[in-house]
């Protein structure tokens, strides 16, 4: 049989394979090292971090709804500084590549986060620019080009590690943000985060979640993630890492398709720990069946 | 150890309109299976609803393990259509059981399903060594109660709405067994209201329960932090500790109820 080639480039960063686990999903690794093995796996992008400690939302924090689910936990973390004292060496066991996830409320505060994690053993800083800006009335830093460019210009100039902007799917445009976020120096594009959603208790006339709304996660948003994976990946030129509901090794074909370079697997890790492992060897069983040999002749190779 | 994969359901009982149980086969690689632990378990065959439902142990045999199951949503719902013989997926054992070693008199007080763990619980107690008190309550007719009967040396089944029992919640008999015994410790499991009664009951005399808790679980290992419990952290501050992974047992005097 012969071998297959299933490393991939994201631009400067090298993944053994391109499968990874998508931040917010995954803690630090830890918890699913008890199930599966982590070598597997491409890259682990970490939860989200804040440069100090964070207790997330009070109250309710998920809704399952058809096919997804909303949550708004509200980025529960232990701090940038917890995590380089405490996690990276656990992670640094495994053969996957460490993707470091971080979320400021002011453009100082991302910027200041990437300088610390510039001196770490990190391989990659992945920019969550779906964060509400405290300086700009809470609206999220992504879905404003002005500042998309500001704080991503700024984050480029304060590290030179490869640098990853995750895309808020809540915007007119992507294709505009993305194009920025090119312009600006990003090494690679992440998207989507989750979509703005809220599902309503009818009994109690109230939202469930205690937030009044969340992010929306799970198969009900592959079609719009994979749509805007094939529209972003057609305007630039740097990688695309795609994610969205992205359950099995079709979903995941799709989105390698569709132009991601590499994928990211979210919410299906709960309802199946297994997941980017058998997601992994489905996609070699795809290649093996089509006479593909080089996982790269995929990617955006779509027959249109 | 945790186990991934499917089990074979072995038996399905119907205990009632909205209650059945699942006996399923018990694994080695399950390893130790405590009461109040958990699995995650599929809902269904086909994937809808996708996330797993974390449900309690109720019954830890040799051989098979007993899960007692409320229907509550159109998870447990579904979970209804799996038939004997077939296989169920699931993901456990989960989270943090009850602890019970060497103590030699304590008190179990269950609501409604929340009575299911307790059940594990005083089966898994040896009836030489430990003196069992239980107070069950019920919003109508009472069930799962056969076990508690035989094995505990005094016990009060309390209805809302079933006249042939006290009716009442399980506080009242609580507060009276508190003034005239004294227990090693004492076992909660059941709606949120009853666990927040009973915490401030127990907070005001100065002793302390294990409590089961719940709360809406995606992971269920503790990775995605969706559902957490407010527990106390130094003298005035508070945090969020995981359900599924620091708990689902929690002791009163840690926990914050403030909803």
């Amino acid at each position: 049989m012969n071998k297959l080639k299933m490393k991939v480039d994201l631009n400067g960063l090298i993944l053994n394979n391109p499968v990874t686990v998508a931040s917010g999903t995954y803690g630090f690794g830890r918890e699913y090292s008890e199930l599966i093995d982590l070598n597997q796996i491409g890259a682990i992008s970490v939860k989200g971090l804040t440069l100090e400690p964070r207790e997330g939302n009070e109250g309710r924090r998920m809704v399952e709804t058809p096919m997804g689910m909303i949550n708004s936990v509200g980025l529960q973390n232990p701090g940038v500084h917890y995590f380089i004292e405490n996690e990276i060496e656990f992670l640094r066991q495994f053969d996957t590549k460490i993707i470091a996830n971080i979320n400021g409320n002011t453009i100082e505060e991302y910027c200041e986060m990437a300088r610390i994690l510039s001196a770490e053993d990190v391989d990659s800083i992945e920019l969550n620019i779906s964060c509400p800006n405290v300086k700009n009335g809470g609206l999220a830093f992504g879905t404003d080009s002005l500042i998309v460019r500001e704080v991503v210009a700024k984050v480029r100039k304060a590290s030179k590690k490869h640098l990853i902007v995750k895309l808020s799917p809540n915007v007119t445009d992507i294709k505009t943000i993305a194009k920025i976020v090119e312009e600006e120096g990003a090494d690679c594009i992440s998207l989507i985060n989750t979509m703005a959603g809220m599902a309503i208790d009818i009994h109690g006339r109230k939202p469930f979640l205690r937030r009044g709304s969340g992010g929306l996660s799970g198969p009900a948003i592959k079609p719009i993630a994979l749509k805007m994976v094939y529209d972003v990946h057609s305007v630039v030129n740097i990688p695309v890492l795609g994610m969205g509901g992205i359950a099995n090794a079709t979903d995941a074909l799709e989105f390698i398709l569709a132009g991601a370079s590499a994928i990211a697997i979210g919410t299906a890790n709960f309802s199946n720990p297994y997941a980017p492992i058998e997601i992994k060897k489905g996609i070699e069983d795809y290649m093996r069946h089509y006479g593909e040999v080089d996982i790269n002749t995929l990617i955006g190779n779509l027959r249109i | 150890m945790k186990f991934v994969g499917k089990v074979k359901l072995l038996k399905k009982q119907i205990i009632n309109e909205e209650n059945f149980s699942f006996i399923i086969e018990r694994k080695n690689e399950m390893g130790l299976v405590l009461p109040g632990q958990f699995f995650n378990l599929s809902a269904t065959k086909v994937g809808y609803p996708m996330l797993k439902r974390p449900i309690s142990v109720s019954e830890v045999g040799e051989n098979t393990i007993e899960f007692t199951i409320k229907i509550i949503g159109a998870g447990t719902k579904a979970m209804l259509d799996y038939n004997e013989g077939e296989s169920i997926e699931l993901v456990g054992p989960l989270g943090n059981g009850f602890e019970y070693y060497g103590y030699r008199k304590i008190l179990v007080i269950g609501g409604g399903i929340g009575i299911a763990p307790l059940k594990g619980l005083i089966n898994s107690l040896k009836k030489e060594t430990v003196e069992i008190h239980s107070v069950l309550g019920y919003r109508d007719v009472p069930y799962i109660y056969e076990d508690f009967k035989a094995r505990s040396e005094k016990i009060e089944i309390m209805s809302e709405n079933d006249d042939r029992y006290r009716i009442g919640y399980v506080t009242e008999p609580v507060a009276s067994l508190l003034e005239k015994n004294s227990y090693d410790m004492i076992y909660v499991c059941g709606p949120h209201p009853m666990l927040r009664s009973l915490t401030d009951l127990f907070n005001s005399k100065g002793i302390r329960a294990q409590l089961l808790m719940e709360e809406k679980m995606a992971c269920g290992i503790g990775a995605c932090l969706v559902c957490t419990c407010k527990t106390k952290s130094g003298d005035f501050g508070f945090k969020h500790s995981r359900m599924c992974k620091d708990g689902p047992m929690f002791y009163s005097d840690e926990v914050i109820f403030d909803e």
